[in-house]
This record gives structure tokens, C-alpha cells and sequence, in this order.
């Protein structure tokens, strides 16, 4: 159960590190974020990726907890980094 | 100033990853697959059927075997490799009245029993190519490996200056963009992975510390047997002073297993059955994240223990969790998953690397119809070290199960296929032209791993349905990891096939037309 929470911290937070971006915005939401939004997203994903080492090292053991915690990072990003690629291939047709 | 550093660090970054690229592609490919070593030995010795559910009672049972099988002997030694290993390992000293040719090895199953397996390495053999290569002499090797090491550390960094965007870019994967998603790749793999990779290159290098910098002992030991004497002591049996019973194994197990809190990975019996009997408990390797073991003495005629051995000093302890984190033997199955695909993402990088090495330089060639012998040596040895080396890792699979049982020098013959396999996709990668070359050397790749399920079913009674039904996770993950491993060579492969000819000509002419002719295809 922890390392799927972790797993979801990871993700969500490159998630949102995504979707502030200008760049991104129109391949994974459809329209484009307001700047003030886009600062609360950065923050708020920022934060999840670091709260999860917390979470990680009070639940398996700092050390133990930061190599898994490193992985999920990981993980986490290539999932994000995959969708994103599958959402902006549908998005533009014809590339 | 900043252009002209920056420059230079990628100049020192393309080099570097050329030159040492190919050796490090093999580095990555078999040391990756080590974080499942003990899974892959265990398929490749389908004669163990059972592993030990309880180390303290596999021990008990090891101890009762040899008392039977081994009496007399001077020295009784058992090896688990921890909670995944195929079996345990015996290993023994006969006594004097023992014939000469009198075995000094046997396998034990979980339910502690002998077992025959097949004569292989398994996945030590991989493992250990990883850092000590193969038919050259171990000393060089690693100077070799340790090099390559060096060299992924200073394309790391240099990479790192190299790449100008590494946050704006670091979402970014494009298809179908030619050298741009080659580069895309090549950038994903590194940044999004780059703790580990980091981490992984860096802790090898430390792990053979030693190796490469003696001079710490030489100037404070008079030679190396000496400190490891002192760093790493081996009792070895004293003299024999006259019959006395052993004392029960159990609970000298169980008391070291409480005082450590972790699980005992080898017991040593030194003289057994006299009064000079010594049994000495070792923790298990993968019990904790630091290498180091600790282990516990205690008199084998009384039971008592005399002796304690804790890892001790800053230094060592930092040194000994830097090699642990490297080999990852600690990770529960998640963690294991996870070092095994930051594993594949390095040899992602590697690979795509020196691809983008001769894409980048095709569209710029003078006559791409005939490019010059550098440049054809590079992409030739790319499919020689990419295509090759997983060719040759499926080839070593299909001999284990292939290859007679009986034959004399086995495991080496094992071994032998898989280079042989590795050079034939060499020769067969200079004889033909290089687009033919990929496509023929992946579609043999993914042929040959999806193999290997198919001639596992056929030769064994372990096959994947038959793994499925049983819940034996480990043999159906195998096969179901080869079938995978097969589809992904397959997918490069069918790339390859349709990827327009000449395209690095067309490449300006390509931009802003849709001159892939077929919309949303992602042909690279």
C-alpha cells in the first residue's frame, strides 16, 4: 500500500510539474492555464515529490525509504513523460 | 566563453560515449540483468523445484546432511544467497581417509535433499561479465571496466552541461522526428533516470576502489593478504584434539538471527565432531543495505559464543552501503522492479547514444551513398555491441536448456555459445549493408528470445502454462519477460523495416512537409 501511495505522490507531482508548463498545457488539458494557476500547480507538485521522501522514510527507513523513494521518481516521471507523448500524438494529427 | 565551454564539454561527451560506449552498453545490458541473478540461475536449473521456505531449519537440515554424507571431514561450509536463492550450497573439506576424487560440493533444495541440476553458471555468469568480462584475465578486465566507469562519469557530467534545457526539455519524448527523437530518447533515459545513473556509475567505481588505487594498503599492509586478514578475517580449522559430539545447530542459528534481527546466510563448521569444533554464523547478503556481514563464533562442542565480528569504522561502513545500494541484493520484489527498469533506461541511453552518434553525422556526410570507413566502422559496431550482445544473452538462455545434460565442461559450452552468437551477429553485421544489418540482426534477437519460452515448454515439464497453473512466479515471469524482451526487438525491428530509405538525405526537405507519406505514423 505505501509504495503504491508512493508511486501516486510521484506521478501526481510530475503530473502537475507538467501541466504548468505553457509548452504542455494544450496537449494535456486542452486550453491553456491561467499564469496564477500554473504558479499553484509548480508549488503543489514541487511539494508532493518532496513530501513524499517523509513519507517514505518514516514508513520503510530513511535509507531504505530514500533508494525507494529515488525509484519512484523515476517511475513516476516516464509514466508522466509517456503519457504526455501519447496525448500529444492524438492532439496533432497528421506529424 | 560560456558557448566555447560548453562546446568543448560536448565534444568531450560525444567522444567519450563513443569510444567507451560499446564496453559500457555490455556493462549496463549484463549488470542489469544481475539485479535478478538468483531468478535467472533458478531458471536455468529446472532440476530444483523447491526453495528454502526456512533458513534456520535449511541449515539444520544442510548440518544433517553432511553428518551423513561428509563425516570426517575438517570443514562443513553452507551458502544461501538469502531469501531468493535456488537452493544452498554445500561445500566441504574431506578428511584424510576419503578417496582423492571423493566429491566436495552438493546443491540442497528447500525440502533438503540433494538435487542434480544441469552443470551451469546461470546468472553469476552475467553477472560477473559485468565487471570481470570473459576470456581475459580478471586484472585487466577490470582496469578496462573501471575505465569505461570513469569515462560514463565524465559523459554524465559533461551530458549535463551539454544539455541546454534539461528542465524546459525534461517532459519532452518526440516520435517520428528522426535525429530529434533519437535525441529525445537519449535525453529521456538519462535525466529522467539520472539518480541512479549516477548512482550506479559512481558506486561501481567505488567498489573496485581498491582495484584501482592500492597504494592506501601497500603503504599501511606489507601485502594484500594481510589487510584483508585484518579487515576480513577466515579462521581455518585448528589442529583435532579428540571426538566430541557437535553441538545442535538450531538454536546457534536462531540465536544469531535475534541478535542481528536479520536472517542467517551461511554457517561454517569448522573440525566438526571434535573438541576443537567452531561454527561460525554469518548474516545473510541480502539482509541489510551495507555489504558488510556480521557474523557470530560460537564453540561447536558447548554452543556458547566466543566471538562477535561487527562492521566497524565510517569509512568502510560508507563504503561497503555504497557497493549494497549498487547491487540492490536488499530490495524487497517493488524495489527490485524498479532498479531493473532504471537498469534498462541506462542501457537506453547507451544505445541511443551511439546511434545518435551516426544519425547526427549521415545528414552531414559528403556522399551519404558512401560514407567514409570511420563512420561505417561506428554503425557497424552499433549493431555488432546492441543487436549482438542480446542476441548472444537469448543464445546463452536456448543452450541451457539445448545443450546435452551430461557433457563434460557444460557451463562452459553455455558461455562459449553466447560469444560465438555475439561474433556471428559481428561478421554478419560488417558482411551486409547497414539498414539490412539492423533489421536482420533485431528480427534474430526478438526471434531468438521468444524462443525461449517455446523451447523451454519442449524440454522441460516447467513451462509457461504449466509455471501459470502452478503459481510459480518466478519461471512464468521469466518466460513472460523473454516474450517481452522479444516484442520490444520486434517493435525495433518493424521500425527499421519501415523506415523510408535514405531518409538522412531528405532530412531538410522532411521538415514542415508531412514527407513521411502516411499521417500519425512514427516510424523513426
Amino acid at each position: 500500500m505505501i509504495h503504491l501511495l508512493l508511486f501516486l505522490l510521484a506521478f501526481a507531482g510530475f503530473m502537475m510539474l507538467c501541466a504548468a508548463r505553457d509548452r504542455h498545457q494544450r496537449d494535456l488539458l486542452g486550453r491553456k492555464l491561467p499564469a496564477k494557476t500554473a504558479v499553484g500547480l509548480r508549488r503543489t507538485g514541487l511539494f508532493l515529490l518532496l513530501l513524499a521522501y517523509p513519507v517514505a522514510g518514516v514508513a520503510l527507513g530513511w535509507g531504505y525509504g530514500a533508494v525507494e523513494w529515488l525509484g519512484h521518481l523515476s517511475g513516476g516521471a516516464l509514466l508522466t513523460v509517456l503519457l504526455l507523448t501519447r496525448l500529444s500524438a492524438r492532439g496533432a494529427p497528421g506529424r | 566563453m560560456k558557448g566555447g565551454f560548453r562546446q568543448s564539454m560536448a565534444w568531450l561527451h560525444t567522444w567519450t560515449g563513443l569510444l567507451l560506449g560499446w564496453l559500457l552498453f555490455a556493462i549496463f545490458v549484463t549488470g542489469t540483468s544481475a539485479y535478478f541473478q538468483e531468478e535467472i540461475t533458478r531458471w536455468m536449473t529446472p532440476e530444483v523445484h523447491s526453495v528454502p521456505a526456512d533458513p534456520a531449519s535449511g541449515f539444520v537440515a544442510a548440518t544433517e546432511w553432511l553428518q551423513r554424507e561428509a563425516p570426517g571431514g575438517s570443514e562443513w561450509s553452507i551458502y544461501s544467497t538469502g531469501k531468493r536463492a535456488a537452493g544452498l550450497q554445500l561445500y566441504w573439506a574431506n578428511g584424510p581417509d576419503a578417496p582423492a576424487d571423493a566429491p566436495t560440493s552438493a546443491r540442497l533444495d528447500g525440502t533438503g535433499s540433494e538435487v542434480f541440476a544441469r552443470e551451469t553458471l546461470g546468472g553469476w555468469f552475467l553477472y560477473r561479465f559485468h565487471y570481470d568480462l570473459h576470456y581475459i584475465n580478471w586484472y585487466w578486465a577490470r582496469w578496462l571496466v573501471g575505465i569505461a566507469a570513469m569515462a560514463m562519469l565524465v559523459a554524465i557530467l559533461s551530458g549535463i552541461v551539454t544539455h541546454k534545457k534539461i528542465l524546459a526539455d525534461f517532459f519532452l519524448l518526440r516520435f517520428g522526428k528522426g535525429q530529434r527523437s533519437w535525441l529525445d530518447a537519449h535525453n529521456a533515459s538519462s535525466v529522467l533516470f539520472l539518480p541512479f545513473i549516477l548512482m550506479i556509475t559512481y558506486t561501481g567505481l567505488v567498489s573496485l576502489a581498491t582495484h584501482y588505487m592500492p597504494w592506501g594498503i601497500a603503504a599501511n599492509y606489507t601485502d594484500e593478504g594481510k589487510f584483508f586478514e585484518e579487515t576480513a578475517p577466515w579462521p581455518v580449522p585448528a589442529e583435532k584434539a579428540g571426538p566430541a559430539p557437535l553441538a545442535p545447530i538450531g538454536p546457534m542459528v536462531e540465536q544469531a538471527e535475534r541478535r542481528w534481527g536479520t536472517a542467517v546466510g551461511s554457517v561454517r563448521i569448522l573440525n566438526p565432531g571434535d573438541r576443537s569444533a567452531q561454527v561460525i554464523v554469518s548474516s545473510a547478503p541480502d539482509a541489510g543495505m551495507s555489504i558488510a556481514l556480521r557474523s557470530l563464533t560460537f564453540d561447536g562442542v558447548t554452543g556458547r559464543p566466543v566471538r562477535a565480528q561487527d562492521p566497524s569504522g565510517a569509512a568502510t561502513v560508507t563504503e561497503d552501503t555504497m557497493i549494497g545500494i549498487h547491487a540492490g541484493r536488499f530490495a524487497s520484489p517493488l524495489l527490485r522492479v524498479l532498479y531493473f527498469l532504471s537498469g534498462l533506461a541506462g542501457c537506453v541511453m547507451v544505445a541511443s547514444g551511439l546511434v545518435l552518434w551516426t544519425v547526427k553525422r549521415r545528414a552531414k556526410l559528403p556522399d551519404p551513398e558512401r560514407p567514409h570507413f570511420g563512420f561505417r566502422l561506428v554503425e557497424k559496431l552499433n549493431i555488432a555491441a546492441i543487436a549482438g550482445l542480446s542476441f548472444g544473452i537469448a543464445v546463452y538462455f536456448l543452450a541451457n536448456r539445448l545443450l546435452p545434460l551430461g557433457i563434460a565442461g557444460r557451463s562452459d559450452q553455455e558461455i562459449d555459445s553466447m560469444f560465438i552468437a555475439w561474433g556471428a551477429v559481428a561478421i554478419w553485421a560488417m558482411a551486409r549493408p547497414v539498414r539490412r544489418a539492423w533489421l536482420e540482426a533485431l528480427s534474430a534477437t526478438a526471434l531468438a528470445f521468444a524462443l525461449v519460452p517455446v523451447v523451454n515448454a519442449l524440454t522441460t515439464d516447467r513451462s509457461l502454462f504449466a509455471s501459470l497453473a502452478a503459481g510459480d512466479s518466478v519461471f512464468a515471469a521469466f518466460d513472460g519477460a523473454m516474450l517481452l524482451i522479444a516484442a520490444g526487438f520486434g517493435w525495433a525491428a518493424l521500425k527499421v523495416a519501415r523506415r523510408p530509405s535514405g531518409q538522412g538525405r531528405r532530412k531538410t526537405a522532411a521538415r514542415g512537409s508531412s514527407a513521411r507519406g502516411v499521417p500519425g505514423t512514427e516510424a523513426v
